[in-house]
């Protein structure tokens, strides 16, 4: 900056008046600001994101977590530095995702959103409200979150107690608030909406607290509700027959994390979590429709058009609740348009998403002895003596999964699906307990086998074959939640196990660069965004916001 | 003692009640309170009480703690101290009844009434608006708010209004009554980074009008006039000039009646979250 003049000082007062007066008048003048149209993000850019913002929880609407930004590559990542940070407000464990529109990010915390100034990390908004101490025990009790969504001047947030609110992008202003349900009944908001045309998507947390599982669409401009399609049938409806029992009635099959969308199937692509309760089954014989299911659902009607189930009868509370990946791409000789996923079950499923045919399903995991395979009807070949007992079963993948919510990334370049792996196995416990209002209903649980700690892994699949490409074994407490990102660079970005960001070769695995973020157990996905042509790499690390970006 | 603590109560809920009965907009809703007292909340004063309370405490107490409480040379602020926001009503009674040994704040030998006055004044000074009884027509404060009175060219509420000042969606559950009578009839910037006028000049010449959203010795946040953020650089920028005076006229005072004055701050009073709903609703909804 050449010259700043600051304009102080009581010599000044005079000069001063005028004018602000007459910038005031100035202003005045003007057209109300709201009646000019700003830049606002659309559906088209929803659509066809600029590489430069990150629009959606995971980039675009495939669930990728690509980046066609190459100016972070291989050859440089070593001037890579960290930028700013911005400590969150009254968090204590973020697990967002930021967005990034025109350099301005948002942020959510616990119970709040914040816009930033994506360059520096400065604050320009804020919206909160307290938690409810009142709420059922689960995720949304302590108030994490996942994320925004936006659409033209709004931002839509899920609050802890299961409300839907738009706020105004450029203030924070509450625009409207919608119920999706009662918290009392153990809904709760952890997830990042989706965006899609003029509808905003959402799911609730609620998966180990009896709730009946939901999906819902809401008119982004007035919060009034368009359709829902409940994951739990009601006595009589098709998929109930799959219920034997009367577990049914709180059956669960929540629906947390943020789904993928295909613009020319029109389908929603949505999983669903586990059973309840999550580890006695004998009250829920049968398959448990629609559990532990992907399901392929029409935007505009919210009628399903086809559902995979992952885990019929699932008795370890795997939830089916990993990003459905929608990869376009040649397999077993013809172009396909596939939905590939990494199980929390321990199994890589590549399916035919058109009309959800399963194509291949492999283990990605050495530590899974629930089931031989996936036979060629679809249906898991379960080995027996695997379900929770009283006095304990060890079975693997582990309660927290063979891979869990955190977000895998795929490169088109190298046509690797990357995923954060985890070998351990659990000793499973199950009691029959009937269903209590205002209580978490798992039948009991999970726990760790104290000379098997686990491993977490970086691994890199291949999505043709669904073979191990490279592993990138990390040390740890295996106690971490942190997913990957890929760009065209050729990196993949993502949280070790020890509270490092790391960056490694695309193609081998090999580690490039890393930064000790200091937290102790990182919990969300890495993101990245450019402005004025500079690239920048975010990670929510513990309790705050970490933005790298190159020093030359 | 305890007996004429009661007649007094019994007295302040009579004259409440005859505020309600008088006032039927302003009734006060028992979902409302208890929601309140749920959430921690201080009871509501009658405004007669507190502006009763007003008059003792300019008369006794402000040669020490200040007219507006906030304190001077001679006593502390009562806006800030542990015993005047955390303390019981009763404490703070007793505080004044018997003053603090071996300090300067004196034993007030006052008939129960007037310190129960005095109570509820200084409550007031660091009770938000959202949580006293603020008499006033909302729904003609509403009106001025977004018409004669301007505000909504510059100020929004709950998605309705303009961009150019902050946000007041909430301003009843975060600012004092006495602090948003003050910002209106006095206004100043009430951080000296955000909302005030700003113009830069970029390094390629192009000039911006403004205003300010954050500001660091190393970068600007600015809305521009036509309400798209601009994010600087100090280093990109040529030129940079801040306007020192508030862009909120300073005349609304004579604009509007004493009335409208009352309706306005009765509008803005009401405008808090609870839990996210606006207390404004809940009125609505216990009708």
């Amino acid at each position: 900056m050449k010259s700043v003049k600051w304009q102080s000082g009581n010599g000044k007062c005079f000069s001063l008046h005028v004018r602000s007066s007459l910038f005031l008048l100035f202003l005045l003048l003007l057209p109300p600001i709201t009646a000019i149209a700003p830049a606002q993000v659309t559906y088209q850019d929803l659509l066809h994101p600029d590489p430069k913002d990150w629009l959606t929880y995971s980039g675009d609407y495939s669930g990728r977590r690509h980046s066609m930004l190459n100016q972070i590559h291989t050859k440089n990542i070593a001037s890579l530095a960290a930028g700013w940070i911005y400590p969150v407000p009254g968090a204590n464990r973020l697990l967002v995702t930021p967005l990034v529109f025109n350099g301005l990010m948002y942020v959510t915390g616990h119970n709040s959103v914040f816009a930033l100034d994506a360059r520096t990390g400065r604050e320009i908004w804020r919206y909160s409200r307290p938690l409810r101490p009142d709420m059922i025990s689960g995720d949304a009790r302590p108030g994490i979150n996942r994320g925004v969504a936006v659409l033209g001047e709004k931002v839509f947030f899920e609050t802890q107690d299961a409300h839907l609110l738009a706020l105004h992008a450029k203030n924070g202003s509450l625009i409207w608030e919608t119920e999706i349900a009662d918290y009392r009944d153990g809904y709760g908001g952890t997830m990042a909406p989706l965006v899609v045309k003029d509808k905003v998507i959402i799911g609730t947390s609620g998966g180990d607290e009896c709730v009946r599982g939901l999906l819902d669409a809401y008119d982004a401009e007035t919060g009034k509700r368009q359709w829902r399609f409940w994951t739990i049938p009601a006595p009589g409806e098709p998929g109930s027959e799959t219920w034997k029992g009367s577990a049914i009635e709180h059956g669960c099959g929540a629906t947390w994390l943020t789904g993928t969308f295909d613009p020319e199937l029109n389908l929603l692509y949505w999983t669903t979590g586990n059973p309840c309760p999550d580890f006695y089954a004998e009250d829920r014989l049968g398959d448990n429709l629609y559990t532990d299911c992907v399901l392929a659902v029409d935007v505009d009607s919210g009628k399903l058009k086809w559902h995979y189930q992952f885990t019929p009868h699932d008795s370890h509370d795997w939830d089916a609740t990993q990003i459905p990946m929608l990869i376009d791409s040649t397999f077993e000789g013809r172009p396909r348009k596939l939905m590939a996923q990494a199980d929390r079950n321990g199994f890589f499923y590549v399916l035919d998403r058109t009309d959800g045919k399963l194509l291949m399903a492999k283990p990605f995991v050495k530590s899974l002895n629930w089931a031989k395979g996936i036979g060629p009807d679809g249906r898991p070949e379960v080995l027996p003596d695997t379900d929770p007992t009283p006095q304990g079963n060890k079975t693997c993948p582990a309660v927290v999964g063979a891979t869990n919510w955190y977000s895998p990334s795929f490169n088109p370049q190298t046509g690797l699906f990357y995923v954060i792996a985890m070998e351990q196995c659990n000793d499973y416990m199950s009691s029959a307990r009937g269903y209590e209002k205002g209580k978490g209903f798992e039948g009991t649980g999970a726990q760790r086998i104290a000379s098997e700690p686990g491993q977490k892994f970086l691994r890199a699949i291949d999505i043709r074959t669904g073979n191990l490409r490279w592993e990138y074994p990390m040390v740890g407490d295996a106690d971490s939640w942190a997913g990957t990102l890929s760009t065209a660079g050729g990196l993949v970005f993502f949280g070790d196990d020890s509270g490092y960001l790391v960056a490694v070769d695309a193609e081998t695995g090999r580690a490039l660069w890393h930064f000790n973020t200091g937290a102790t157990r990182l919990s969300a996905s890495p993101m990245t965004f450019a402005i004025n042509g500079q690239q920048f790499i975010t990670l929510a690390a513990g309790t705050n916001i970490v933005t790298f970006r190159l020093i030359h | 003692m305890a007996r004429r603590n009661n007649q007094i109560r019994h007295t302040a809920l009579a004259l409440l009640c005859a505020f309600i009965v008088t006032c039927g907009e302003f009734r006060a809703p028992s979902l409302l309170q208890a929601q309140m007292e749920q959430a921690g909340w201080p009871q509501s004063y009658d405004s007669t009480i507190i502006e009763a309370g007003s008059k003792l405490f300019a008369g006794s107490c402000s040669v020490c703690h200040g007219i507006d409480g906030k304190g001077s040379a001679r006593g502390p602020d009562l806006t800030r101290g542990q015993v005047v926001t955390r303390g019981t009503d009763d404490e703070v009674f007793q505080l004044i009844r018997k003053g603090v040994p071996g300090s300067s704040m004196a034993a007030f030998d006052l008939p129960d009434l007037q310190i129960r006055q005095l109570v509820a004044f200084i409550r007031s000074l660091s009770t938000t608006a959202a949580h006293i009884f603020v008499p006033g027509n909302q729904n003609s404060g509403q009106q001025i708010f977004f018409g004669k009175g301007r505000c909504s060219e510059c100020h929004m509420i709950r998605g309705q209004g303009g961009l150019l000042g902050p946000d007041l969606s909430n301003i009843g559950g975060e600012r004092t009554l006495s602090e948003i009578r003050v910002s209106i009839l006095k206004p100043s910037p009430s951080s000296p980074n955000k909302y005030r006028g700003v113009t830069v000049v970029t390094e390629n010449g192009e000039r911006i009008n403004g205003t300010l959203r954050n500001r660091d010795n190393f970068s600007l946040q600015i809305m521009d006039r036509e309400g798209k953020f601009r994010f600087f650089l100090i280093s990109e920028l040529r030129d940079m000039v801040l306007q020192e005076k508030s862009l909120m006229p300073d005349d609304i005072g004579s604009l509007l009646s004493r009335e409208e004055l009352q309706n306005l701050l009765a509008f803005l009073s009401r405008q808090a979250m609870v839990g996210g709903n606006q207390i404004e609703s809940h009125r609505k909804r216990t009708r």
